[in-house]
């Protein structure tokens, strides 16, 4: 898993994708005439860039607006306002001939591997759909390629006469990969890939897509709710509250140093698989507010163990802070005073809360 | 959700066959419903004064079999009718002779074929009677087989390919285009097509053709519906979404993702459909807007046989029984079928 972590400065070129105040909002309609009544905030103005060959990991609760994100950004959802650059072209303002073109380059795994895979059609047919799409291949030269393709994610080259529903979850999510692999994309969206399946076969896939990310040069957008699955693959690492990103570093820096609340509780709630060692956990109280009337100021405060009035008033930025490297950045008021409460397992099974 | 709303849909059409066949109904449907549809399609090699195969004037030929083919529509139009028997018109009763060897269909009678045994009771020779102008009424029954098969399915092929056209694209599309689609699918569902009939052959000559096409036009709109229905449920599937990333466009999209995974409800509705059509045409041609003589239709046969119901009432069982057993048979089918594609209905095993 070494590999992942390229010692090459993301700043050395320019990002692959390049997301600036991206929102997506769903209207909310109601009543006879389809009044729209207000809006869903799924996505709330996210900036992030991910550069060649990296990936970036994206985690949130249920409902935090990642998927969302990710679909905004290969325009499977329109976005409200923002922009969206990839490899140099605006996804969001580009002809639908035009889209379909960059379509090569971006691709998308799903988080339900039996949802995503259309049940009348034959797993062949299914992988062969994106080359029959953009007329790479056809004839023995597709059948070729579709084999080949079966063969690169672990499956057999005879499965392709088979349905979906003779695999298992694992399996059928190696045919979405496979699917998605086809074009030989720069860049894939990786919507919650191993979230459905069971603990043994998540690895599995994670090897599977780590190596191709070694052998295809890809990029991924990673989006998990479970900071353990993205420790080890991903470069970078942001987490995602109400539409927002709360907290965004190197993998590393976020497990050794996360200086949001929300990201503590999230790595408070990571499983620990040595029982002698002692540590806090950090229990969130109350639900996720709604996204369709979020809180004023930061959107956290109604849960946060630290809200002062000024959260409650004030929206924070996503921005630098004292003592952390400059790629890590940090949308709290308080981030600088939380300096000095220890997120790591040494201190004492106290709450967080009864410290401050 | 996903997975499970899709766990009928992944087994396909074996297990849904499979699941069709446990249903004695179903099955005894199906078989009345293939005798139909080879009765209609074989209908000069069963009844007709046509030869099947014979030799006149030391020629052989099968002028019976060349007329069964010479009924295909649009293939049909190519093949000329074998010489000299092909045509009912050309009486080869009274020109074959006892040298010459003939297989005769097995009722020896054509549909339109007149004698002077009026009014006839069942007998060896007239299984089900004669009419008031001494035509065979079991060859009638047999060639009006043909009438209400084609009828039934002429006209619910053209509301099947409305109806997915229209429900499809409303299903699709959302929006506005769906509000316009099924307030004009509420509208067109209201109008009473008996009447709607009746008007129409004011201006039109009252002929099969017109039938057909305007249960056609009219007959859709359940189709539609449940086509609607499916898409909608559907275009949120994460294979859509999948294939949208791929590049694929709408009409691909509506044909290869959609459709062939939103067909199954359709198809109950289909069946059961084909038996309206058929009771309407029925009724049509019993009203005299339908099949007009001396063409034979089930409906045009209970027709006469009503007029002479006082004298000669046996005229009236053959017709009444074909409809309501091709009616059964179609809704057993239906009934069937619904229960096989959808495996809540699982509980009830007849």
């Amino acid at each position: 898993m070494t590999d992942a972590k390229r010692e090459t400065s993301p700043k050395a070129e320019a990002p692959l994708l390049s997301i600036r105040d991206l929102k997506t909002h769903f209207p909310i309609r109601k009543g006879v005439f389809s009044r729209v009544d207000g809006h869903l905030r799924a996505v709330d103005g996210v900036s992030l860039d991910i550069a060649s060959g990296r990936t970036f990991g994206l985690v949130g609760e249920s409902g935090c607006g990642k998927t969302t994100l990710g679909r905004t950004i290969l325009r499977l959802t329109p976005a409200t306002s923002g922009s969206v650059v990839f490899d140099g072209s605006d996804v969001l303002s580009l002809s639908s001939s035009e889209m379909r073109k960059l379509r090569r380059d971006m691709q998308i795994v799903f988080q339900d591997p039996a949802g995503s895979l259309n049940p009348r059609m034959t797993v062949g047919s299914i992988v062969a759909e994106p080359l029959v799409i953009h007329r790479v291949a056809r004839g023995a030269r597709l059948r070729a390629r579709t084999m080949e393709l079966l063969e690169r994610v672990g499956l057999n080259a005879d499965d392709r006469l088979r349905y979906p529903h003779e695999f298992s979850g694992g399996q059928r999510q190696r045919i979405g990969i496979a699917r998605a692999i086809a074009l030989n994309p720069k860049f894939i969206v990786c919507d919650e890939p191993v979230s459905a399946l069971d603990v043994s076969i998540q690895s599995q896939i994670i090897n599977l897509l780590s190596d191709l990310r070694a052998s295809n040069g890809l990029s991924y957008l990673f989006i998990a709710h479970n900071l353990a699955v993205v420790r080890h693959f991903c470069d970078d690492i942001a987490v995602m509250y109400l539409g927002k990103i709360v907290e965004q570093a190197p993998a590393d820096r976020i497990f050794d140093s996360a200086r949001h609340p929300y990201t503590r509780a999230l790595l408070s709630a990571v499983p620990e698989p040595d029982p002698t060692r002692k540590r806090s956990r950090i229990v969130l109280e109350g639900e996720v507010p709604s996204a369709i009337s979020p809180p004023t100021g930061c959107s956290f405060h109604t849960r946060c163990p630290f809200a002062t009035d000024r959260c409650r008033a004030e929206i924070p930025a996503l921005e630098p802070k004292t003592g952390l490297t400059n790629n890590h950045r940090v949308a709290c008021h308080h981030a600088d005073e939380l300096l000095q409460f220890p997120t790591n397992d040494d201190a004492p099974t106290t709450s967080l809360s009864a410290t401050l | 959700m996903t997975a499970r709303g899709l766990e009928h849909m992944e087994i396909g059409a074996g297990r849904t066959w499979r699941r069709f066949r446990r249903r004695r109904g179903g099955l005894v449907g199906l078989g009345v419903v293939v005798i139909l549809l080879l009765t209609a399609f074989f209908a000069p090699l069963i009844a007709g004064n046509v030869p099947i195969v014979c030799r006149y004037q030391g020629r052989w030929s099968a002028p019976a079999i060349v007329e069964t083919f010479r009924r295909v529509p649009v293939v049909g139009q190519w093949i000329s009718p074998s010489k000299p028997f092909g045509l009912p018109s050309v009486d080869a009763k009274s020109h074959l002779s006892q040298e010459d060897v003939v297989f005769w269909p097995l009722i020896p009678f054509g549909p339109t074929e007149t004698s002077s045994d009026s009014l006839r009771p069942p007998s060896s020779v007239h299984w089900f009677g004669t009419d008031r102008i001494g035509r065979d009424l079991a060859s009638r029954m047999v060639h009006g087989t043909t009438v209400s098969m084609t009828v039934g399915f002429v006209a619910m092929g053209i509301a099947t390919l409305i109806g997915l056209s229209i429900g499809g694209w409303a299903g699709y599309a959302g929006g506005w285009v769906d509000a316009l689609f099924s307030r004009l699918i509420e509208v067109v569902t209201c109008f009473p097509v008996l009447f709607l009939i009746l008007s129409v052959t004011v201006w039109l000559e009252p002929s099969i053709v017109n039938v057909m096409v305007i249960i056609g036009l009219t007959r859709w709109t359940s189709i539609a519906r449940f086509t609607r229905g499916e898409f909608l449920r559907l275009r949120e599937q994460e294979f859509v979404l999948a294939a949208r990333a791929s590049g694929a466009g709408p009409f691909r999209i509506a044909v290869r993702h959609l459709l062939p995974n939103a067909i199954a409800p359709a198809l109950v509705t289909i069946t059961f459909g084909v038996a309206q059509a058929i009771l309407l045409e029925a009724a049509l041609s019993w009203l005299g807007f339908g099949v007009q003589q001396p063409n034979p239709s089930w409906g045009n046969i209970l027709r006469s046989a009503y007029v002479q119901l006082r004298w000669s009432p046996h005229m009236v069982y053959p017709p009444c029984a074909a409809i309501f057993l091709a009616v059964l048979a179609y809704n057993l089918v239906g009934d069937a079928l619904r229960d096989a594609i959808d495996p809540r209905t699982e509980t009830r095993t007849v």
